[in-house]
């Protein structure tokens, strides 16, 4: 099962940057006018490749693909069930909007699908913390999924105009990337006085050279941001690779309650 | 008056760690290498003296809410009226979300199927009046077949030491502790 | 090595699972209903006994073993599916153990040898397969041109364990190399003899209570045992007798599985259990509590033992020399002698030491002295042999050809007689040394049921003279250590493909072994290859073999009944086994009617046979010999394996994965070492690299590693133990005396 996560890794990474590349492209243009028509357009053509790129990858964690469907039946018990209903849905209202912005931003549309969106991300949230992983038994998958998604989606803006002459993209892209490094060292940090199980836990992240990379992938592009406000390509690369290594760490550094049977807890 | 809830009863004092249960396991149903529906863990010092000497063994514990039938996103759980939770393979897509999310490691992912298998209790077993293969080998009877519904023991544990309490899923299992010796060592 | 051995083996079957194997034997049809995990939780609906559509069949497990379950294995559509125990067996009462269970996977294994193999070089790796006709003409050719220059066949010498103790196993092999000629013969015990001429000194031979008895004790010591592992049917009779207020006191230098199931455990030093014996048994006497009524009427030299006791031994010594408290040495003593009936059951581990013979008559004392023999829940419990007086046919009715010379027995050969040949026969526990003694040198070996490569001591002496060897054939399943080093290498049947019948060393029940499944690729019993090997040689020299020819498993295995066996356990023929396991009619408590079969007809604390034997007459106590490297070193067995059978299967690696040392606290922090650390545990005689394990289940001046065969892995403990051997066993095995294995000494060292 260990390649499933790289699967859970690139699919959750890449659904969840989408979500960010649409949530900011609808509030730059609403809320500060920004962008127009194509580069919207393009905008969310990206969001939508990334996200397919992320449900192929899905695929290659189910040992029968082909019975994905099935999948779509059991929300009213299973959260994964939901994350796979809210995802498809998420994912056609985006294509759906895609080929509305034709002629014109369809407003209504794209606040729907980024709210959509919005629901996705917790319910997958939801969905990655269950009761055999205590670290991540609570609110803080959600958390992190957030905060992945409003990275890639702020720092992917570096592709597509307007350009951020003011920084208002790259304020909120500091912003978040604190926020985002607080987040994973605080995280880690209470687990480590909590149970056995969490302890182990904080302890693994902590000892992982790939968890410090993915730290210091988020931090690389906050000074050059704070010296000359603008966004480079190399940020979104940068962020992207930093998510895909932490998420890595989410998967395979977290301990599960089934390893410690037979000691105390 | 509770329903019906067939559990295992595992006493830890009469267990001796033979490991006939979880090798009578595989005998009956030939899983994969490396896939071990049963499992004898040896408990650590912190709770029992002497290294590998005292032992928990588990399978699947049957619970009242299992994790396992609520988050599999096809459905293929099912919880029999006498309370043995089923696993039905053809309907598996082998997504492994039970494999991760069952907090006592019951589901396991078969490499060779690609889908997901565990404990079954036996069902076909106790439907044809015979004893899962696991209590049958057990050559002290440490490891028994209860119903909770009529099971009346005060000094039974439900959450003892080293096995991981989650209330809301209540696993169905009951636990004996085990003693242990007067040790006399040497002098020198 | 491995890669070409491997490589020989799957490309001539890839992959061998069992729905290849069943592909091959019913030709396609009916496997295609097997799917993947042959036996899925929906593949087995069906009525109660016969479940899964499957057939029922009766069959034996042949190891050595004191539980020796009867079975029952289900097979459907040619193949095995499962197995179980007998429930009408009391004592295995439905369940098997760890080992038994794996049965399946050790049948269908990808590992087994399946065909004749020939190396080219030994140990090079370089396996070759061959035909049965071309393995069988190589060793026929080799054993006529060594008679031919030799003029005899002492050159050609049968190792033959107790890797099968299937009856029949124990008479064809035997058996060919009687129609042979004279042969060497590695013979002795490695397991029993020095605690068994004990008890035939005491007792005049070897018998115990049915094991189901320990369930009446009021007091049970178990001593030097660890049946929690090597034992686990028997658990129940002590827990039974735990619960009718019996205490369990287990007696061991390793805090065992067992001891943790006790109500208390000593831990005295290795290889003192004989003075923790006489201490008790002194302050017996000094409390007045000895049974000197029984003593008066059923033994002989109870005042010389007295005398002894009173001048030579005290409880203080006692302490001093085994270490465990004199008050408790004290306690333990009266506890003993007050509960009634008390019990001790003595292990083999304990009797395998330069003094365990010695300890065994010590505990045997104890046993006697305080009226415990001869009662229902007493005596002292070794083993029994009495349920194996089967014909062992052919080979105790053969003779060699006419005109055989073999070996002249200078004691026995009396001047001016005709000279009378035997076999020449060589001890077993010191195999290495009599090799390189021997003279004539031994050209050719067969080995069977046996695997001396990871089973006997001085591994490195061993190899040695393996490797000086003309020609070595071993048959097994496996390609072990032993068979590593093969020139000619033959695929042998398990119990499943053969006709077999079974008793135990320690119950009494017999249980019959049906053929269930058809033998796998060219796998052939030893009945088959010993009438194989007669044919050709017959062929090329007609009348150089006296065996059978035409012999098949099942009538060897029925010509095996006789009229002790039928009268012994209630049955009219072999036949009535098919029906299920039965018990041995006899009283369950041994030594009932007091009638010993010493020679002086009574128990014997002052024994002439063994001062004729070179020991004390009474059962007084000698120290081990002294260490020759700072620790003790014990290589006792693990619950995962019975010597270097099951460790290997891949279903057995997911509960015991690797083997261990396992090391005290203490001893480890003064060597820098922690769990999970590689060492090497060395001495002058080779070393061994493992991984550690610290605990305090092992004393501070001890090492102990499970003997064990892991497969690819080079680990084998034989490389740090010599063959130093025990005190008795020359009495009962042909002048050869048992092993010292577990008085052993080396060092450790972080790597």
């Amino acid at each position: 099962m260990n390649d499933a996560n790289y699967s859970l890794v690139l699919f959750t990474v890449l659904a969840q940057g989408s979500v960010g590349m649409i949530v900011t492209s609808y509030l730059c243009f609403r809320l500060a006018g920004r962008g127009e028509m194509p580069h919207v357009r393009r905008e969310w053509i990206m969001a939508g490749v990334l996200l397919l790129a992320g449900l192929t990858a899905s695929l290659f964690h189910i040992g029968h693909p082909f019975g994905a469907a099935a999948a779509l039946t059991h929300g009213a018990t299973s959260w994964l069930s939901r994350e796979v209903i809210a995802v498809c849905l998420f994912g056609a209202l985006t294509a759906y909007t895609i080929v509305a912005m034709r002629k014109s931003l369809p407003a209504s549309l794209m606040l729907g699908t980024a709210i959509l969106g919005v629901v996705s991300l917790v319910v997958s949230g939801a969905a990655y913390a269950p009761p055999s992983l205590p670290a991540l038994n609570n609110a803080s998958p959600i958390a992190l999924f957030l905060l992945t998604a409003a990275s890639i989606g702020l720092a992917s803006k570096s592709f597509f105009g307007p350009k951020d002459d003011d920084g208002f993209v790259a304020q909120w892209l500091i912003f978040v990337l604190i926020a985002s490094i607080a987040v994973r060292i605080i995280l880690p940090s209470v687990w480590s006085s909590g149970g056995a199980v969490m302890m182990k836990t904080g302890q693994a992240w902590f000892a992982s050279p790939v968890f410090w990379l993915h730290i210091v992938l988020l931090a690389a592009p906050i000074p050059f941001l704070l010296k000359s406000k603008a966004l480079k390509p190399w940020m979104f690369v940068a962020v992207l690779a930093a998510e895909l290594l932490g998420r890595l760490t989410f998967f395979v550094g977290t301990a599960a309650t089934y390893q410690n049977i037979g000691h105390l807890f | 008056m509770m329903s019906k809830q067939l559990a295992f009863y595992v006493d830890s004092q009469k267990c001796i760690g033979c490991f006939s249960c979880a090798m009578a396991c595989k005998n009956m149903y030939h899983p994969e290498p490396g896939v071990k529906w049963r499992q004898v863990y040896p408990l650590s010092e912190d709770i029992y003296p002497h290294h590998e000497r005292a032992f928990y063994s588990l399978a699947c514990n049957h619970c009242e809410h299992p994790t396992c039938l609520e988050c599999c996103p096809v459905g293929a759980y099912t919880k029999r009226e006498d309370g043995i939770v089923v696993h039905d393979q053809d309907k598996c897509i082998g997504c492994g979300n039970c494999v991760r999310s069952c907090p006592y490691g019951a589901p396991q992912y078969n490499p060779k199927l690609k889908k997901a298998e565990k404990c079954s209790m036996c069902w076909e077993r106790i439907d044809a009046k015979l004893e899962p293969a696991c209590v049958q080998a057990c050559p002290v009877k440490a490891l028994r077949i209860i119903d909770l519904s009529e099971f009346d023991d005060a000094e039974a544990l439900h959450y003892p030491p080293g096995f991981p309490r989650f209330e809301s899923l209540n696993p169905s299992v009951r636990f004996k502790l085990p003693r242990h010796p007067h040790v006399v060592r040497r002098n020198g | 090595m491995e890669k070409e051995r491997k490589l020989m083996n799957s490309s001539l079957l890839n992959e061998m699972s069992r729905r290849s194997f069943v592909k091959l034997l019913t030709a396609g049809g009916a496997a295609a209903m097997l799917h993947g995990g042959l036996l899925t939780p929906k593949a087995f609906a069906g009525p109660a006994k016969t479940a899964g559509g499957c057939k029922a069949f009766h069959s034996a497990c042949q190891r050595n073993c004191y539980d020796t379950c009867a079975m029952l294995s289900y097979v459907d559509d040619g193949v095995l599916k499962y197995v179980e125990g007998d429930k009408q067996s009391t004592f295995t009462n439905g369940g098997l153990c760890v080992k038994g269970y794996s049965y399946p996977r050790r049948v269908y294994s990808p590992d087994r040898i399946k065909y004749p193999m020939k190396q080219i070089g030994r140990g090079t790796g370089n396996w070759k397969r061959i035909s049965w006709e071309e393995a069988i003409d190589s060793i026929c050719d080799k054993i006529l041109s060594i008679k031919k220059e030799d003029g005899h066949l002492l050159g050609l010498a049968l190792d033959k364990n107790s890797g099968s103790e299937g009856i029949t196993n124990c008479a064809v092999i035997q058996g060919l190399f009687t129609g042979l000629g004279y042969t060497t013969r590695f013979e002795g015990s490695n397991c029993w003899p020095a605690g068994y001429d004990a008890q035939y000194f005491d007792f005049g031979d070897m018998v115990c209570n049915d094991p189901e008895d320990l369930a009446n004790a009021g007091y049970i010591i178990l001593w030097g045992v660890n049946p929690a592992w090597t034992s686990i049917h028997t658990m129940k009779f002590i827990y039974a007798a735990k619960e009718r207020g019996a205490k369990v006191v287990c007696i061991d230098p390793v805090l065992t599985q067992t001891a943790a199931k006790c109500d208390e455990y000593l831990a005295p030093k290795m290889g003192t259990d004989g003075a923790l014996a006489l201490g008790m048994a002194r302050h017996i006497l000094d409390l007045g509590l000895a049974d000197r009524g029984w003593v008066a009427d059923n033994a002989l030299g109870f005042p010389e033992f007295e005398q002894y006791l009173r001048e030579k031994v005290t409880v203080q010594w006692a302490a001093e020399e085994t270490g465990i408290p004199a008050e408790t040495i004290a306690r333990i003593a009266e506890e003993f002698a007050k509960a009634k009936p008390a019990t001790v059951w003595i292990g083999y581990g304990l009797q395998r030491h330069t003094n365990g013979g010695r300890a065994v008559r010590s505990i045997d004392a104890l046993v006697a002295m305080t009226g415990n023999v001869g009662k229902k829940g007493g005596g002292a419990r070794y083993g029994q042999e009495f349920t194996w007086d089967f014909e062992y046919w052919p080979k105790s009715k053969m003779s060699p050809p006419a005109g055989s010379i073999g070996f002249v027995n200078p004691a026995k050969q009396k001047p001016g007689e005709p000279t009378v040949y035997s076999n020449r026969s060589l001890n077993r526990n010191q195999a290495a040394r009599e090799m390189r003694k021997a003279d004539p040198k031994i050209r050719m070996l067969w080995v069977s049921c046996s695997n001396p490569m990871s089973q006997y001591p001085n591994r490195n002496e061993m190899e040695k003279m393996y490797r000086g060897l003309d020609m070595l054939v071993v048959v097994d399943q496996f390609f072990t250590q032993t068979a590593e080093l093969a020139d000619i290498v033959l695929p042998t049947t398990t119990q499943f493909e053969e006709w077999q019948v079974n008793v135990s060393y320690w119950h009494y029940w017999l249980a019959i072994n049906e053929q269930c499944i058809e033998p796998l690729f060219e796998a052939k019993p030893n009945t088959v290859i010993s009438a194989l090997v007669s044919k050709r040689m017959n062929e090329l020299s007609p009348g150089s073999c006296t065996y059978q020819q035409d012999l098949t498993p099942k009538e060897c295995m029925i010509r095996n009944f006789n009229d002790t066996i039928h009268k012994l356990n209630g049955i009219s023929s072999w036949e009535d086994l098919l029906k299920g396991p039965v018990k041995a009619k006899r009283n369950p408590v041994s030594w009932a009617e007091g009638k010993f079969k010493t020679p002086s007809g009574k128990y014997e604390f002052l024994s002439a046979k063994a001062a004729e034997y070179g020991h004390p007459a009474l059962p007084e106590y000698h120290s081990r010999r002294p260490n020759h490297d700072k620790f003790v070193v014990l290589t006792p067995h693990t619950k995962f394996g019975l010597h270097s059978q099951f460790i290997n299967l891949d279903w057995m690696r997911d509960f015991n994965p690797e083997p261990c040392v396992y090391i005290n606290p203490n001893s480890a922090r003064s060597k820098n070492i922690v769990s999970g650390d590689m060492v090497r545990v060395y001495n002058k005689f080779g070393e061994v690299a493992v991984k550690a394990q610290v605990t305090d289940n092992v004393p501070e001046d001890t090492l102990l590693m499970y003997e064990a065969w892991f497969k690819n892995e080079k680990f084998n403990v034989q490389n740090v133990l010599d063959d130093a051997v025990a005190d008795m066993g020359a009495y009962q095995f042909g002048g050869h005396r048992g092993p010292a294995i577990q008085e052993q000494f080396a060092n450790v060292e972080k790597m």
